[in-house]
This record gives C-alpha cells, structure tokens and sequence, in this order.
C-alpha cells in the first residue's frame, strides 16, 4: 500500500528523521495562515499530493516567495492530474537551501530474500538514470534481517562514495532510522529521495516514498488508516472489498480468470490471436457467487467491452460449485448484455460444464478454443 | 524416483483438526501420501483423519518419525508454525497460503538457512510426485507419472500445463510450486539442481512469469550445470507494467525482470522456449526423444 508523501513524512518524524517544516492543505485561505511559519525567508514549495511518480516533471512541484505567488500557484496545481492522479491535496513547506542532492533507500532483494540498502552520492529525480550512466556514484549494502544494519559496510560504502567525514555521524543516524522504520512497518520500499544537504551542513528528508506490504496491514491500524484518506479507484475498491485483482486495459475483450499465471497467460494469448484485452481480472481469490458477480457487473457496465471470455481451471475449488456460483452471479445481475464465452476445466468440470450447458449458455472445450471464440466476437463488434 | 517426496515419505500436517486441514489430510491420503501425525496444540492425544494428533511437531517428530510438514494456518500466524516446524527438525516445511507478510518470510529465510532446511512456499498449491505423493491441493488428474519435472511460479499455470502434458501422454517425476510470492522457500536454482540430479528426471519444464529475477537466475544455472533439456514457458509478454515500483524497485531490478530480459536469458542458456502452454506437450516430446537417440 502506498502511502502520500505528507503521510510518510509524519512517519519518518516519528522515527527521528528531519523533515522540512510543512502544512498539508486542501484550502486555499489556509496559505495566508501558514505562509509566515513556514517561510524561513527563501520561500516555500508547493508540492502536489499523489500516489505516483514523476511529478516532478510535470510540474506538480512549485516555488513561491509570497503569499500572492503561493496562492496563485495552489490555483493551478489544486485539480491538476498528474498520470491519473487528481491532485486534492497539498504540501507547502519550507524552501531548503541546496548544497548536495543525496538518495537513500532500502528495498527487498528478491534474489537474495533479504533488505538491502542503497544509497546514491546524487540523488533527485534522476537517480535511475545515474545509477545506470554513473554506476559509481551507487552503492548497496546487503542486510541480513537477524543481524540488522551493521555499523561497518555502512561507513566502508560512505568512504567509497567520498562523503564528506563530517556527515558520517548524521548519514548513519539516518540510515539506521530508516531501516528501524523500514522492519518495524513490514515496508515493502522506503525511500529518501532527496536527501539534502543545507547549507547549514544538516541533512534533511526532502520526500518519502514508502510501500507498506498489504499482507501486513493488519498489525500496523495507524497505517491502515491512512487509506481512508486515499481515494479509491475501480481498481482498488474491488481489491479491498472483494479480493479481485482487476486492471483496466483499453481493449474490448473482457477477461474473467483464476490466477495470476493464468490470466496473464489468457492475455498473452488473445494479442497474439489479434484480440484487445479489457482487463486482467484474477478472482481466484474469491471464488464465490459474490466474487463472480462483481467481475461480471464491472465488465458488463464497461461500454467498451464487446464480450466477456470466462476462462477458470481449478485446482482447490470445485467446477461443479464454481458452474452454480456463476449462474447465480448471472442472476443476480438480471443476465449479462454481453455475449459470454465460458471454459471451464478443473476437478469435477464436466458436471460445472452440464450445469453451464444446462442453462442454455455455450461451453469451450479448450483454452484455445475459448481465447479463440471471444476474439472472433471482439473482433465483429469492435 | 522423484525428487523431495515420495510415497515414504512422512508427513506430519500442522493445523490438521482445522476445516481445511482435515479436508486436505483426506485428498493428500486419499493419494498415496503417508500422513503420520497430525499436530494441533491442546489437541494431543486425539485422532484425527485416522493420524495421531499431538501438542507439539516435536512430539511427531520424536513419536512418529515425521520428516515433511505442511501447515494449514492462517498467514497471519504462520511465522511462529513454520519456526516450530524447523526447530523440531524437520526437513521439508510446506506453506500453501496466500498473504504471509513477505518480512516474516525474510526472517523464515535466516532460519531455514541457519537449520538446513527447505521450504516450499509461502502461495502455492504445493508438491506432487505422481503415482507417488502429493503435498498440496493441486488437482490429481493433471498429473501422471513419467520422466518430466515440472517447476512453475504460477499454481493455475502449472495445473494447464501438467494437464496438458498427461492428455498427450507425458509424465511427470515430480511437479513443485514454488510460489507466487517475492521472498519465498525453495527457487527455480534450488529444483533445478535437484531434478538435473534425479536419475528418473528426463527432461524439465520451467513454467515462468514476469516480474522478479527468478528466471534469469535460473537460465545463469542451466548454462552452468544442468544437461538436461529444459522446455520453458513465460507468462505476461502482454501484461500491463507494474506501475508501482519506486526509484529502488527499477535500480536494484537494473533492467531485469523484463519478459524480453527473460527470454533472452533463457535463450542463451539453451532452453527450448514455447510462445503458449499448448505449444509445451510438442516440445517436450520431442526433447525426450532427442535426448533418447542421442543417449
């Protein structure tokens, strides 16, 4: 779960890292209250509240020195979308005095199943392409989660870098704040990104990007919170209310599917037939008359889609249960607009496929056949 | 033979007086699969599923000979199970459940490594040896028995797979899940190695997916140290992108993780690649006799 920059920096306080002074605001009254605390007399920046990437370069980051300039600038960023994302919220905090741009991250190494740390003698918006044209200026540090972040790799990759020594004491304060933060909220990633250095010589965590692992939500409730200020999209709400991975594509063939492997797999197979994809719907999750009823009713209210190919192989479930929860779904909805194309295969799917048949709604004997079918109808309708 | 399991070996089920639990103890039974002891604390001395129930995976360890354990509960206490399990010395521990906390499996990880033991898990229907054993809830009419190790990421891909190969006729020596999941037990490398060492192993099919590094790391160890042919297949040519990665996601990635990174590695490793799961039966028959003509 992703969480807004305003929040993680809340979270990053807690844990002792520096932060610039700020005000998260949503009214544009609120500038000419907060403007004299915040203002240390270089100005402020307005930086736009959004869970994605990147806004840096589409300016959904602004400078100001007055309050005129300050509200002017709320004025066009308040409403702005940056990738999708429609910017609700702001961020106003202090303008810090750049020395040096640093990054600072920790991430799992899925390699090697344990954290690692990265930290990059030039940080800011381009440290991915620095990391690649100036493999030099990167370092990682391997950690072992039984013995934590150790004092020495951390001073041997400072060395390696050309810090200055004087940082050294604040550079692994830091560090290893941000890795206590990083075990003790089950972070997937957590970054600094800047890590400036003043020019009073202190470093300071200019943004915060943080994902916190979904699976783990249950033991942190003040993270979990921090969701009910998200806006929900389609994709989001049928994963939190109905365990569905769902992602929207702009084709018009729907896809309803059990399993990550397979549904991607569906996907794959469709293109390569000359078929548009819809979506990627996973239900395996929740196989149930619920679970199939919200994935019919998102497709079917969907204008762009033409037909609804329904392709499950079960392992654990039953077919025969899986055919009557899809008729069931299909009832509760009062019958799907859309042609269906139906293939299921599994334990028991001969009586799931007769339960189908017996309804009056055609069968597919393979996946072929099915992936086949519904790119035909895409394709006349489309 | 088979690779990690067959119809000796003794599995002691975690969780077993549990509904799935018990459910699943009657499918793996109802296999083959020698189930010798069940453990559910403050249960001891019960009998459940016809096994022997005890407090503790010591006991079963030390009253029943139990090697293998698979465990039936919820991820959110699974940490604490999958301990007890490798600290009473068990040597193969299976999880099959969706949602373990990926910090608690770093931290499983240290202790797996510390105890010499193997995992398989955390998300994913398990372990099959056809005719054999199986640990896990994958489908028995997928599978028969034969010269083909199977190895997949993905659990359902795994299921279109097998029972594609056992209608045309091919069987499988040992099919492992290794797991949807970042962190997990065993990898590709780790049943590579086993079935390139497993006599009864002819030839092995890798049933991959976007994302992560895992098969790049395993087509480095196929060029390296595996002789037998090797049929694979990657899912997600068309998948639409992870968006959610930071700046760590795409530097620590450093490009792999890619379905092109991916074919391209196996590609150079050797390996036989189908573009679809139907493709798969063809190919692997063919690498069979190959292999046979040349032997």
């Amino acid at each position: 779960m992703r969480i807004f920059e305003h929040q993680g920096k809340d979270l990053y306080k807690k844990y002792g890292i520096p932060v610039p002074a700020g005000r998260l605001i949503d009214q544009k009254r609120e500038i000419r209250k907060i403007f004299p605390d915040i203002d240390q007399g270089n100005g402020v920046v307005l930086k736009a509240q959004v869970l994605t990437g990147g806004r840096g370069k589409v300016q959904g980051i602004r400078f100001a020195k007055t309050v005129a300039e300050c509200e002017s600038q709320y004025d066009e960023l308040i409403g702005m979308n940056i990738s999708g994302h429609p910017v609700r919220k702001i961020l106003v905090e202090e303008k810090v005095k750049i020395q040096r741009e640093l990054y600072l991250g920790i991430i799992i190494d899925t390699e090697i199943g344990q954290p690692v740390m990265m930290i990059c003698s030039r940080g800011g918006a381009d440290v991915e392409e620095i990391s690649k044209s100036h493999p030099e200026c990167l370092e990682k540090i391997a950690i072992d989660v039984a013995y934590g972040l150790l004092d020495y790799p951390l001073r041997g990759t400072l060395i390696r870098l050309g810090l200055s020594k004087e940082l050294f004491p604040s550079f692994m304060d830091i560090s290893r704040k941000l890795y206590r933060f990083f075990i003790e909220n089950d972070a997937l990633f957590a970054e600094i990104n800047p890590l400036i250095l003043n020019d009073k010589g202190s470093l300071i965590a200019a943004d915060a990007r943080i994902d916190i692992d979904g699976a783990a939500l249950y033991r942190h409730p003040e993270i979990q919170e921090m969701k009910a200020s998200q806006e929900m999209g389609i994709e989001d709400s049928l994963r939190d209310k109905y365990q569905l991975e769902y992602v929207e594509l702009d084709g018009n063939i729907g896809l309803i599917s059990g399993g990550a492997g397979l549904t991607m797999t569906a996907i794959d197979f469709m293109v390569m037939e000359g078929g548009r994809p819809a979506c990627f719907m996973d239900c395996s999750a929740n196989v149930s008359p619920t679970g199939y009823e919200m994935a019919l009713r998102t497709l079917n209210s969907r204008k762009e889609v033409d037909c609804i190919l329904m392709n499950i192989f079960g392992g654990i479930t039953r077919m025969d249960r899986v055919g009557e929860y899809i008729l069931e779904a299909l009832k509760r909805i009062g019958g799907v607009k859309k042609p269906l194309v139906i293939r299921l295969e599994g334990t028991d799917a001969v009586k799931g496929r007769a339960f189908i048949r017996d309804a009056g709604l055609p069968m597919c004997e393979t996946f072929a056949e099915a992936v086949q079918q519904a790119v035909a109808l895409g394709g006349k309708n489309g | 033979m088979s690779i990690l399991i067959n119809r000796s070996s003794k599995v002691v089920v975690q969780g077993i007086t549990g509904k799935a639990g018990a459910f699943f103890t009657r499918d793996m039974i109802r296999y083959g699969t020698k189930i010798v002891a069940g453990v559910t604390p403050g249960k001891g001395g019960q009998i459940c599923e016809g096994a022997p129930v005890f407090d503790s995976v010591l006991e079963a360890v030390e009253e029943a000979a139990a090697e293998v354990s698979i465990i039936f509960i919820p991820a959110a206490l699974a940490r604490d199970s999958i301990f007890e399990a490798i600290d009473a010395g068990i040597k193969l521990v299976i999880y099959l459940g969706e949602n373990m906390p990926v910090h608690d499996m770093m931290v499983i990880k240290r202790r797996l490594k510390e105890k010499s033991c193997r995992m398989i898990g955390p998300n994913t229907p398990g372990i099959i040896s056809p005719g054999e054993a199986k640990i896990g809830f994958m489908p028995y009419f997928c599978y028969q028995k034969g010269p083909v190790g199977v190895v997949s990421r993905s659990g359902s891909l795994s299921y279109e797979v097998s029972y594609g190969l056992t209608r045309a006729g091919i069987g499988q020596s040992t099919s492992v899940g290794i797991g949807g999941d970042p962190v997990k037990g065993m990898d590709f490398v780790e049943t590579l190695d086993l079935f390139e060492k497993d006599p009864e192993t002819q030839a092995i099919v890798l049933i991959g997916e976007i994302g992560g590094t895992d098969e790049e790391q395993a087509a480095g160890f196929i060029k390296k140290h595996v002789r037998k042919p090797v049929i694979s297949f990657i899912a997600g040519k068309y998948a639409p992108r992870n968006k959610k990665m930071g700046h760590a996601g795409a530097i620590i990635s450093g490009g792999k993780g890619t379905f092109d990174s991916k074919i391209d590695a196996l590609r150079d490793a050797g390996v036989l690649l189908a573009e679809l799961p139907h493709q798969m039966p063809a190919l692997v028959k063919n690498a069979l006799t190959c292999r046979r003509s040349r032997e």
